[in-house]
């Protein structure tokens, strides 16, 4: 359907079609998702100040509009001394490569295990399926723990991490969407064609299974930036110095007394973030896949 | 019935035997124990000397295998930091976690499931919408923000509850509050939509030509039926409250077995960690195992297979 | 008072009229029951026929006051049992009406019982609800039903589970259900239709036995017209909402009037004359919500006339009992 929209845009695009396709198009979340990108993707260049600077002449300064604020510093600086707009906006960068980088290898792998477990069926099914059963029974905080007290914290470990335990979701909706597309006469025309198993599963059964990938992925965004949060909040993620939201609100659990917003102001870039996301996957999923709009 | 829990065992038991495994390759693969226990400038004989004396020396297989035994006798090696038995620390902060998250998991489930009914029953009303918003923002907010949010105004400004630790019931509400609000989203939903396809059903009609009470076509009919997803996903669900565990845990200092996971990896102290992942896992496993058999419980069709 | 003697000189178990049920849709009203009447004797078999989607559950569901809200609402009307309106009753006193003086059999036996009770369980709680009895004598009555219905081994089947039992049996579950308060009417909603021929048969002539012994007023709602020739002494034909024709069994069967009931009739293969070809009803059945006015058979009616198109014909009387709502016969008539 995505494919064929694209199509139908291109070929008949004009205003009112456009106009008519977008109603019901939820703006808000759209235009924070486009800011996400746009700041994950230039927070370097956005950014009013540099985001390492450690300067202790001005450590802890307020919000601007408080008794000692600056508009300098319009969200003031933290216990080093840094700019937190200019933290918050690099910030971004981590959760938007993380997120990034982890749906398109668990999307990768859950739709290529997914149309080969699904289509082949058999013992292959089996043994991935199981595969399938038993990571998502793992505690995956926990193996997070064990692979960051080996290699210690970083980028690259979380996305390994998340990676593994986010393919398995990905592996197990879309296995049951292959084999009910498994079962459609086009399938069957093509299996009496002579078409190769290897062509059925590119040609025919991978193109059927794009939507729910697509809105998958849209609902996975909020829970892996969750994820990652977490882990660089309880300090195995993002290694300092580099600016993570998760690790911005742990460094401010220390001034709650005294200079809350420090802890809280991470937080509500991150479910700004993580909401605009799902409710972009539930408009998403609402569109393009009519079966789910009972969940 | 047997078959269905021999098979469910064994399941479990392959399950551990993964992450056992998992563990295991990931300890041997990424460093040498003994270089990373002596530190950078060792000798070299004092290494070797190690090496043999822990077995590293042996071949994989055998290092398994004597990983694996010393495992089910209880011994999992020795802290690096605290050089004691890493299971009796585990054993020692186990009944924090257990009394945490099963209290957020009771307020999780009962809020959940009550309020999945209520929202199933009349669709659409201020109730249900209520309930989606609610929902939508436990799925939403990271754990870490709610409690943050939760200290700085019952204990910052109002000095209602204390900041952190344990002792009283009072040190209990803020955690298991956030915990609960935050996998009480996920019960309701489930709830909601498993309710919504049982009301649809013909047998809910028979028991309104019946005569049954409303009432008790809900609570009885309905919510018996409505049980099977819901306790088909209880364990998952509680998979989903653990993770939030180990950082509410760590933000309230609280001495559970996702505090001492943390503080291991944030020391490097391997063995610790490795111990909380295998003993975590296996008691996940246990948990799996009796919703197994609470499952096959409310479900006949699965206790006379 | 006036009802006890309206009860005694009409002798009717049933009586409704005018009855209206419409659903309120986004897409308009939907007129599902549209001035439904009918009445029904002790010991009578009412057989309603017609097209699936015509109002015949809806119909049955108005009576025992269970139209799925909150889009469907019953209107306007009367139902009437022995001499009380169950559209002013309370929702309270309609539960101890329901299971008690009307039973009803739906029509899937496959997924109309409950999968995690017992069937024992299912049995007794009509019998808890409307019947003070003790523990035991509520297991009494459960078995009692149980045989009454010809389950076999009953003291087993209590304690069984629905999916360890066949179609057959579970229906017959069912009708015990349905049957164990003794209820002055039975509602049967397709009862067979999901249940092998030989099955059917069976189960049809044990309602029927079963109706005999106790006296039972019944709606056999049905599209089958081989179940009404079998177990109905009268029929009410139903289209788009109305029903159309009205009268004994052997007068519809034989001399029917309302082109509809022909063409259903027709459309019966017939065993004694090889047929080259089956008899088919042109066209679809109207959206309910979009009805023409006028008659709304009309666009598929052999022998439409321009008035049909522009208003409802009345009622005629043909015969005594026989009734229909035609221009053919108003015409005559007039």
């Amino acid at each position: 359907m995505i494919i064929g929209s694209l199509r139908r845009v291109t070929r008949y695009a004009s205003w009112p079609r456009i106009r008519k396709s977008l109603k019901g198009v939820p703006w808000f979340p759209l235009v924070i998702m486009v800011l996400f990108v746009v700041v994950g993707v230039f927070g370097r260049q956005l950014a009013p100040h540099d985001p390492l600077k450690i300067d202790i002449e001005i450590r802890l300064l307020p919000l601007f509009f408080m008794k000692g604020g600056s508009l300098q510093y319009p969200l003031g600086t933290d216990h080093l001394g840094r700019d937190v707009l200019s933290r918050l906006i690099v910030g971004s960068g981590v959760s938007l490569q993380v997120s990034l980088v982890v749906i398109a290898v668990a999307a990768s792998i859950g739709a290529l295990v997914a149309v080969v477990a699904g289509y082949l069926g058999g013992w292959v099914d089996t043994i991935l399926m199981r595969l399938v059963d038993i990571i998502m029974s793992m505690p995956w905080i926990i193996i997070a723990l064990v692979f960051a007290s080996i290699v210690g914290a970083g980028v690259r470990n979380i996305i390994i991490i998340l990676s593994i335990f986010a393919w398995p979701g990905y592996a197990r909706v879309l296995r049951g969407e292959v084999l009910r597309i498994k079962q459609g006469d086009f399938v069957r025309l093509a299996v009496v064609a002579g078409a190769s198993k290897a062509r059925i599963m590119l040609r025919h059964i991978f193109p059927n299974i794009v939507n729910t990938l697509v809105v998958i992925s849209t609902l996975q965004v909020g829970s892996i930036i969750l994820a990652e949060a977490g882990l660089s909040f309880i300090g195995v993620g993002v290694p300092p110095p580099r600016p993570a939201w998760g690790a911005m609100a742990a460094d401010g659990v220390g001034y709650i007394f005294t200079q809350w917003w420090l802890a809280v102001l991470p937080g509500v870039a991150i479910v700004l973030v993580v909401m605009s996301t799902n409710l972009l996957g539930d408009w998403l999923r609402v569109r393009l896949d009519p079966k789910f709009r009972q969940l | 019935m047997w078959r269905y829990i021999l098979k469910r065992l064994l399941q479990a038991v392959i399950c551990i035997l993964g992450v056992s495994v998992i563990v295991f390759v990931l300890a041997r693969l990424t460093g040498d124990p003994a270089l990373v226990m002596l530190g950078p400038g060792a000798r070299l004989e004092d290494i070797l000397a190690l090496r043999q004396k822990w077995g590293l020396d042996l071949p994989m297989i055998v290092q398994y295998w004597r990983f694996i035994s010393n495992a089910v006798h209880g011994d999992l090696g020795l802290s690096l930091r605290y050089h004691a038995p890493v299971m009796a620390l585990w054993l020692g902060r186990l009944p924090n976690t257990l009394l945490l998250a099963g209290v957020s998991f009771a307020i999780a489930t009962v809020a959940g499931v009550v309020g999945g009914v209520i929202a199933a029953v009349k669709p659409g009303s201020w109730f249900d919408r209520l309930g989606k918003t609610v929902s939508f923002l436990g799925i939403s907010v990271p754990v870490f923000l709610t409690a943050i949010v939760l200290i700085i105004i019952f204990a910052v400004k109002l000095h209602w509850l204390p900041v952190y630790g344990t002792g009283t019931w009072r040190h209990l509400i803020m955690p298991a509050f956030t915990l609960a609000w935050a996998s009480s989203a996920g019960q309701l939903r489930l709830t909601r939509s498993a309710m919504l396809d049982v009301l649809d059903a013909e047998y809910i009609k028979l028991a309104r030509v019946k005569g049954v009470p409303e009432y008790k076509v809900i609570a009885k009919h309905a919510l018996k039926n409505a049980l099977i997803p819901i306790v088909t996903m209880a364990a998952l669900q509680f998979m989903v409250l653990f993770s939030g565990t180990v950082i509410i845990e760590f933000i309230f200092a609280w001495p559970g077995i996702g505090w001492l996971a943390v503080e291991g990896a944030r020391n490097r102290d391997f063995p610790v960690v490795q111990a909380c992942a295998l003993m975590t896992s296996v008691l996940f496993i246990a948990i799996n195992l009796a919703v197994d058999m609470l499952y096959a419980y409310i479900d006949p069709r699965i206790r006379y297979q | 008072m006036k009802s006890v003697e309206q009860k005694i000189s009409s002798g009717n178990v049933l009586e409704v009229k005018d009855l209206k049920t419409y659903f309120f849709t986004g897409r308009g009203v939907v007129k599902a029951v549209d001035g439904v009447s009918f009445e029904l004797k002790e010991g009578e078999t009412l057989g309603l026929v017609g097209e699936s989607g015509c109002g015949k559950t809806i119909t049955c569901l108005s009576i025992l006051r269970l139209v799925p809200g909150p889009a469907g609402r019953i209107v306007g009307g009367e139902v009437i049992l022995d001499g009380d309106d169950l559209l002013s009753k309370s929702e309270k006193a309609m539960r101890r009406i329901r299971g008690k003086k009307v039973s009803m059999i739906l029509q899937d036996p496959m997924v109309s019982l409950n999968p995690v009770f017992t069937i024992g369980n299912q049995m007794a709680e009509p019998v808890r609800i409307h019947q003070k009895l003790s523990r035991r004598l509520v297991w009494e009555k459960v078995k009692e039903m149980l045989r009454l219905m010809s389950i076999p081994s009953p003291e087993i089947r209590i304690r069984e589970y629905p999916h360890q039992m066949s179609g057959g049996m579970r229906q017959r579950v069912v009708g015990g259900i349905a049957l164990s308060c003794q209820p002055r009417l039975l509602i049967a909603d397709e009862p067979t239709t999901s249940l092998d021929v030989t099955i059917q048969a069976q189960y049809l002539r044990l309602l029927k036995e079963v109706q005999q012994k106790e006296n039972l007023a019944m709606i056999m709602v049905t599209h089958d017209l081989g179940i009404v020739a079998k177990v109905c002494d009268r029929v009410a034909v139903m289209y788009a909402g109305k029903i159309v024709e009205c009268g004994d069994v052997r007068e519809i069967f034989y001399r029917p009037a309302h082109p509809y009931t022909k063409a259903l009739l027709g459309s019966l293969p017939k065993m004694e004359e090889r047929q080259e070809k089956l008899y088919t009803i042109e066209g679809q059945p109207p959206e309910l919500h979009a009805l023409p006015p006028g008659c709304s058979f009309a666009p598929r009616c052999p022998d439409v006339q321009e008035i049909c198109k522009q208003e409802y014909p009345p009622q005629s009387i043909i015969k005594d009992g026989h009734c229909t709502s035609c221009w053919l016969f108003a015409a005559r008539k007039a």
